[in-house]
């Protein structure tokens, strides 16, 4: 059986303005960046930033290039400066309120049963991450939450929370740390570090 | 957030996977018609790219090649006009030098003056910038002026002859254009008429003493 193609390689023919390689790498990242837009920005304004995310993408692949990293941190790299770029006509306390949810809707994944949305992500990373996530202490996840999902920078955590800066900076550390473990134990030997 | 924070997350290696989390988590789904908008917005992007790069592709060059024609022929036209300003200007020097007659100074510097340029014709001597000339009608005075420089000296027994054409096509002998040692020379024509007008002149090296156009041509205008 044919394996599936990569995401270098289908990144490489939509730098050729191959459509069928661009849809395929729509449906493997649409639903990542809709849900993390549509939980800070509101769904109306998710689709304008999925929209220009890949639209960006067709334009940009060109400039791809596997040897400096993989695909998924140059794609969602872009993905986040779009988020973030909507998140900036909104006041601090509406991000703030916004990740807040996220990060409730993290810590419960596991925790409430509920059923997971397996077709989310075809990465098994990302269900080990998302673990290592819900259990995450709750200070440890919001700091992730706040810097990755919403933008903020540490010392600007540092304000919102009332924690010193050093405390956000090491509650950061050990976070990712934590994530960081847990994805190489899911993933085994195979996995080795991108940055 | 800033450049230094976020390379803490790229070097984690697992910044890339908390999107995928946070999708498998979350209550939000993606309507079904997002994925047909954005991909026909990319093929309509790539339907107008391809369009402007074959337009670019096309007219590119020729841009370039008109703007180098239209940049030499703006570089010839300003050397011309220099060359022209700067040739009136030793004219009208010289005679001011030269000319003894007030007359001259009221038909080509005073208002209602008009002049024509006269042209070399033929092939230029090598290593020598080419003669000229200038007729000078005045509207207010009946003379005409004209002036002549850098004309070789004529061999033994031929003269400068200028002849001018009136409006009726008559041709007129207007005499014999004398230059001095530096090729300059000018005359003074009465015309008879107050504010003449001719729409051609030329100026025949010939034997001396000739009384219709003949021998060599050595300057022209004739008016468009």
């Amino acid at each position: 059986m044919a394996s599936e193609p990569s995401d270098e390689a289908l990144a490489a023919r939509v730098a050729r303005k191959d459509i069928a390689a661009f849809a395929i790498l729509y449906d493997r990242y649409a639903r990542r960046v809709y849900a993390w837009s549509a939980h800070m920005v509101g769904t109306a304004e998710a689709e304008d930033v999925v929209q220009e995310s890949f639209l960006r993408l067709w334009d940009k692949a060109e400039q791809f290039d596997a040897r400096r990293g993989r695909f998924a941190s140059w794609f969602l790299a872009i993905a986040r400066h779009q988020v973030i770029r909507q998140l900036r006509r909104r006041g601090v306390d509406r991000r703030v309120i916004a990740a807040d949810e996220i990060e409730r809707v993290l810590g419960d994944a596991i925790a409430s049963g509920r059923e997971l949305d397996e077709e989310a992500s075809s990465h098994e990373s990302s269900a080990a991450v998302l673990g290592a996530l819900a259990s995450l202490p709750t200070e440890q996840r919001r700091v992730i939450v706040l810097a990755y999902f919403a933008g903020f920078t540490q010392s600007a955590i540092a304000k919102i929370t009332g924690a010193p800066l050093g405390t956000v900076k090491k509650r950061t550390r050990l976070a990712l740390q934590k994530l960081r473990e847990r994805l190489a134990d899911a993933l085994g030997s195979g996995w080795t570090e991108t940055g | 957030m800033a450049n230094e924070d976020m390379k803490e997350f790229d070097e984690s290696g697992v910044a890339e996977e908390l999107p995928g989390a946070l999708a498998m988590a979350s209550p939000h789904r993606q309507p079904t018609e997002l994925r047909g908008r954005v991909l026909r917005a990319a093929e309509a992007r790539a339907g107008r790219s391809r369009g402007f790069r074959l337009d670019a592709a096309l007219f590119r060059p020729l841009g370039a090649i008109a703007t180098l024609i239209l940049v030499t022929a703006l570089i010839v036209w300003n050397l011309q006009l220099q060359q022209g300003l700067a040739d009136e200007r030793t004219l009208l020097q010289q005679l001011r030098e030269n000319a003894r007659e007030s007359v001259i100074f009221e038909v080509v510097d005073s208002p209602g003056s008009q002049k024509e340029m006269l042209r070399a014709v033929g092939p230029g001597r090598p290593g020598e910038d080419p003669p000229y000339g200038k007729v000078y009608t005045n509207a207010n005075h009946s003379e005409v002026v004209v002036m002549g420089g850098r004309l070789p000296n004529p061999v033994a027994g031929h003269e400068y002859r200028l002849y001018l054409t009136d409006r009726s096509g008559a041709i007129v002998n207007v005499g014999v254009l004398k230059v001095d040692a530096s090729g300059f020379g000018y005359l003074i024509y009465q015309s008879g008429m107050r504010g003449p007008a001719y729409p051609a002149a030329r100026l025949y090296l010939q034997p001396s003493g000739a009384t219709s156009p003949g021998g060599t041509l050595v300057l022209a205008f004739t008016a468009p």
